[in-house]
């Protein structure tokens, strides 16, 4: 709860900054809201990857990722798991119904959702790591569509090769939009090599100098 | 006692043995691989299966990028050809799986395109011979309804329809069994069911609540089992014996139709139609439950009575009647909320006036009150087309209020609850008026009945309003109405309705006698009562009532819901209104300009002297990073209110704004939260905004500024997928339009960007917005 919050504060622009109390009661309150909706659902699929020299090819899909910083990121993996993770459409219903019907809380309801689906993201991630320690692997960060230069574009191939659409109903709209909106997808490799953990997500960003959302190193 | 039918399982993952790769189009491998598709129908026709499906599930015009006619005629034919070579007697369904894109609202794809991709394919699917159409594995019933439609107003192929649910036994989208029955039963699906999502062992408790409601025989096509993740590979939990095993326990619930879905082979139903060797299928029957429902909530009638709030309707009421002339869905939209608030299980919708278009309106209203409220809804229109057009957009199954004994009411209305599947409200009066006598009535009410059966329409839809007088002019028939609502309930067995506070017309303190007619009624065995959700006194009459009859056990609700109310003494607010804004006090803002404007303060000092400077100093100090977003908007909903206060107070006079602005977020963006709240700002400084709302092409943004002679238009868009229709959009401003100016914003927008696209200004945030509004509207 508290990390949701403490995450959800930072899209809010507070930084490091405390709210007030009634903002503070509002955040709870919005997070024990989408917790009750108990739709937050997550997928994965894991692949063995050929790493050529120009791209990384995904075994037994017709997928093949081009980006450099995604070659770099998997470098030393021999496989990947994608992760699906979506808070569902109930969820949407509600920021769509806030916006019509008190923007303050929507603000703050939306920012909650996001924070809550990157938690989903951390308890997913929990489980692949399991599964890649019991294969005598270790795993890298989350590194998703959007980030350095791996194209938001790819989005609909890496939900259709999860089948997300089917076991989760995420779906992608022509202009890479995720629908319900509150969803994440991202590759995980099973690495050989231990990856700095703690390594800060912005460092790489492309947009890392105008950024309101920007973490302090 | 019949046969079991089986159909196949699963195709996909028979593919994928065979070379498919994940992510490949299925259609282009079996094109290219025609042997493999027929050798898998083959062995599912060995197996004993009595209908397979043929590869279509994604063959249509949003998924698939190659020749459609060309694809599913291969498919279909590949099938045929297979049960032709075994000289099998077995038939061929065309698949149709979901389209892949999520509907309006919650997605970008609209009702009518959704309707097209799903005629296109079932049209083709038809004439190559199919004969069935299967939609599965939907999750979104309104998607379901969709295809539905397509089927039933574009071939006579007979139509399964079956959903996905999870282990909360619900749909992904939110809906329950029970909605799902009323819904597809309603729109005259000839089969229905779930396949998906689990295995048998889960589906269990899933197929027994659709036996308990369904009346059309039902389809149960599990997966292998639940999936788990061993040693690199996904496996089920369970093996083909045992999945035919629980099988055998869901056909024995009453499930006529059987199969597989995700990993299940030729040996699952092989074993499945082994384990039903002998045995034969026993329909259970036509059920009777009464069902409305919207996407995510059922309603089912039962011995509580049913509150329909009345609220939504223009008779009467000056305020609606302005708001609906401008297009103002906010109004409708907070009725909608404050009668939910107020415990109405139903919403009564009329938009009714003749300055406008009723039937736009009225689809408007709908789709809008249906994306902020779950309550199913109630059409309510004397105009029949106005009826058509909501029933068939309606997400769910709905109350159509009304028909009457009228042949041509009958005539026109019927059909349409038939085709769309609703509950109806019959009115007892005919060409000769309404009757004052109860047996008259009960004729009428006969006669609809008779007429709607004949229209095979089942009883269970069908509701009786018998109608209620106005006591002060026919004081000695007020109780013809309550005994005709007993004749109804005893002799006809369809539900009642009233709409009671016509009874007290004329009356002083009406909500009395509103309230001991409620109670009368309620006690003649009325189901539906069409009240005032506000009207404490009649909201309280019903909990007592339900106490009286032993519905509402150990009087909890009525415990919870009727209080002693403490009459609030009138406080004077303290703090002055600045305060009170900076604070975000939202309630006491709108309290505190109230008082000031009794106390016979200007409008004119309540905004220039405190509203204004109130706003300004939080922007200021928003800037600074003493105060946050969340209280930036807080303050602006405290102006907002006390803007609201002013306006009521001086309605007549025309306040005149400074100028209009156009808001919208471009097409194929869906985020719009950064809009609102400029929006709320522009309008707190006294700009009149047009907010054009999200995924807006830019034909309609340059029509709206033609139409309404604006002189800014504000565009956002949060993704860089995006924001190239937002260069799309500023182009065309600027070259039909070149007088008018442009704003733009959004997450990944920059100062470079909004140039090289030659928007003229780049609004960083919601003050910014209010700036640059004013440097161009100063001018």
């Amino acid at each position: 709860m508290e990390k949701i919050k403490k995450e959800a504060l930072i899209y809010l622009g507070y930084k490091n900054n405390t709210p007030d109390e009634k903002t503070s009661l509002e955040i709870d309150r919005c997070i024990n809201e989408i917790a009750s909706l108990k739709s937050a659902k997550y997928t994965y699929s894991v692949f063995d990857i050929e790493q050529k020299d120009d791209n990384i090819k995904l075994c037994g899909t017709n997928l093949i990722l081009n980006s450099n910083d995604i070659k770099n990121h998997l470098k030393s993996s021999k496989k990947v798991a994608v992760l699906c993770v979506t808070l569902g459409s109930q969820v949407d219903f509600l920021i769509n119904k806030y916006n019509k019907t008190n923007l303050s809380y929507a603000v703050l309801f939306d920012a909650c959702a996001t924070a809550f689906a990157e938690d989903v993201c951390d308890m997913a991630q929990k489980e692949i790591s399991k599964i890649a320690k019991d294969e005598g692997f270790k795993i890298t960060p989350r590194f998703s569509p959007g980030y350095g230069d791996f194209d938001i574009k790819i989005q609909s191939e890496i939900v259709k090769i999860a089948n997300a659409q089917k076991l989760i109903n995420l779906t992608v709209t022509k202009e890479s939009v995720m629908i319900p909106t509150k969803s994440v997808t991202s590759l995980i490799g099973f690495s050989t090599e231990n990856t700095v953990s703690c390594e800060n997500k912005c460092a790489k960003c492309n947009m890392n100098k105008n950024c309101i959302f920007k973490r302090e190193i | 006692m019949e046969n079991f039918i089986f159909l196949d399982g699963a195709l996909g993952t028979m593919l994928q043995k065979s070379g498919l790769k994940i992510g490949q189009s299925c259609e282009d491998f079996c094109m290219k691989n025609p042997d493999i598709l027929k050798n898998i129908h083959k062995m599912y026709l060995k197996a004993g299966a009595n209908i397979i499906t043929a590869n279509t599930f994604g063959t249509n015009s949003l998924k698939y990028d190659g020749d459609l006619e060309k694809a599913i005629s291969f498919a279909i034919n590949t099938a045929k050809s297979a049960i032709d070579e075994l000289q099998k007697d077995a038939r061929v369904a065309l698949d149709v799986g979901p389209l892949g894109q999520l509907l309006e609202p919650v997605g970008n794809l609209s009702f009518e395109k959704a309707y097209e991709v799903f005629k296109e394919v079932m049209v083709i699917g038809q004439n190559c011979g199919a004969d069935i159409i299967l939609i599965e594995t939907m999750s979104d019933i309104y998607e379901a309804k969709c295809a539905l439609l397509a089927a039933k107003e574009n071939t006579s192929l007979p139509v399964f329809c079956s959903m996905t649910f999870d282990e909360t036994k619900r749909t992904l989208t939110g809906s329950d069994v029970k909605t799902v029955v009323a819904v597809l039963e309603g729109l005259n699906a000839d089969v229905i069911g779930l396949n998906c999502g689990q295995g048998p062992y889960q589906s269990f408790e899933i197929a027994k609540e659709f036996a308990k409601y369904a009346s059309v025989p039902l389809l149960v096509m599990p997966n292998a089992g639940m999936p788990k993740y061993e040693n690199g590979k996904t496996t089920y939990d369970i093996n083909e014996e045992e999945f035919a095993k629980k099988m055998l326990e869901i056909s024995n619930l009453g499930v006529k139709y059987l199969g597989g879905c995700c990993g299940t082979t030729p040996t699952h139903i092989e074993k499945l139609v082994k384990v039903h060797e002998g045995k034969k299928y026993t329909y259970s029957g036509k059920k009777n439950y009464s069902v409305i429902a919207s996407a995510s909530k059922a309603v089912v009638v039962d011995e509580k009575c049913i509150v329909i709030g009345e609220r939504i309707n223009p008779t009467g009421k000056k305020k609606f009647k302005e708001a609906l002339k401008n297009n103002d869905i906010d109004y409708i939209l907070n009725e909608a909320i404050s009668q939910k608030e107020l415990g109405a299980d139903v919403l009564d919708v009329n938009v009714g006036i003749p300055e406008i278009d009723e039937e736009s309106v009225m689809e408007r209203a709908i789709k809008e009150i249906q994306s902020v409220v779950d309550l199913p809804l109630q059409i309510d229109s004397s105009n029949y087309k106005t009826i058509e057009t909501a029933l068939r957009i309606y997400n769910g199954k709905p109350i159509v209020n009304s028909v009457n004994g009228k042949k041509s009411s009958m005539e026109k209305i019927f059909p349409l609850v038939k085709k769309y599947g609703a509950m109806v409200i019959g009115l007892t009066l005919d060409e000769d008026g309404i009757p004052k006598k109860c047996e008259e009535r009960f004729e009428i009410a006969k006669r609809i009945v008779e007429t709607a059966i004949s229209y095979g329409i089942d009883k269970k839809d069908i509701i009786i309003d018998a109608l209620t007088l106005t006591a002060s002019a026919q004081q000695e028939d007020v109780f013809e109405t309550l005994k005709t609502v007993k004749k109804v309930r005893d002799e006809l067995n369809v539900k009642t309705a009233l709409g009671v506070s016509n009874v007290s017309f004329g009356l002083p303190n009406r909500e009395k006698i509103n309230s001991s007619f409620l109670t009368m009624a309620l006690y003649s065995g009325l189901n539906f009562a069409i009240i005032n959700p506000k009207s404490k006194e009649i909201m309280d009459s019903v909990y007592s009532y339900n106490v009286l009859s032993n519905i509402d056990k150990s009087a909890v609700e009525y415990i919870e819901k009727v209080s002693e109310i403490k009459k609030d003494e009138e406080k004077q607010i303290e703090r002055d209104l600045i305060y009170l804004i900076k604070s975000g006090l939202k309630d006491e803002s709108g309290l505190k300009t109230k008082e000031m404007l009794k106390c016979q303060i200007l409008p004119m000092d309540i905004i220039e002297k405190n509203i204004i400077p109130a706003l300004n100093e939080v922007g200021e100090a928003f800037e600074k990073g003493t105060m946050f977003l969340p209280q930036l908007i807080q303050s602006a909903q405290c102006a907002q209110s006390a803007f609201f206060e002013i306006q009521s107070a001086f309605a007549n006079e025309n306040n005149k704004s400074k100028g209009k602005i156009i808001i919208a977020t471009v097409k194929g963006d869906v985020h719009d939260i950064g809009k609102n709240i400029v929006k709320l700002l522009l309008q707190n400084y006294g700009y009149d905004v047009i907010d054009l709302g999200k995924n807006v092409d830019e034909n309609v943004i340059l029509d709206v500024a033609k139409k309404e002679d604006v002189k800014l238009v504000g565009l956002s868009a949060l993704m860089t997928t995006t924001v190239e229709n937002m260069e799309k959009t500023v182009k065309l401003l600027n070259k039909e339009l070149p007088l008018v100016q442009t704003m733009v914003g959004g997450a990944v927008l920059t100062h470079d960007y909004a140039k090289s696209i030659n928007a003229d200004y780049y609004a960083k945030d919601a003050l910014k917005a209010v700036e640059i509004a004013n440097e161009v509207f100063g001018k």
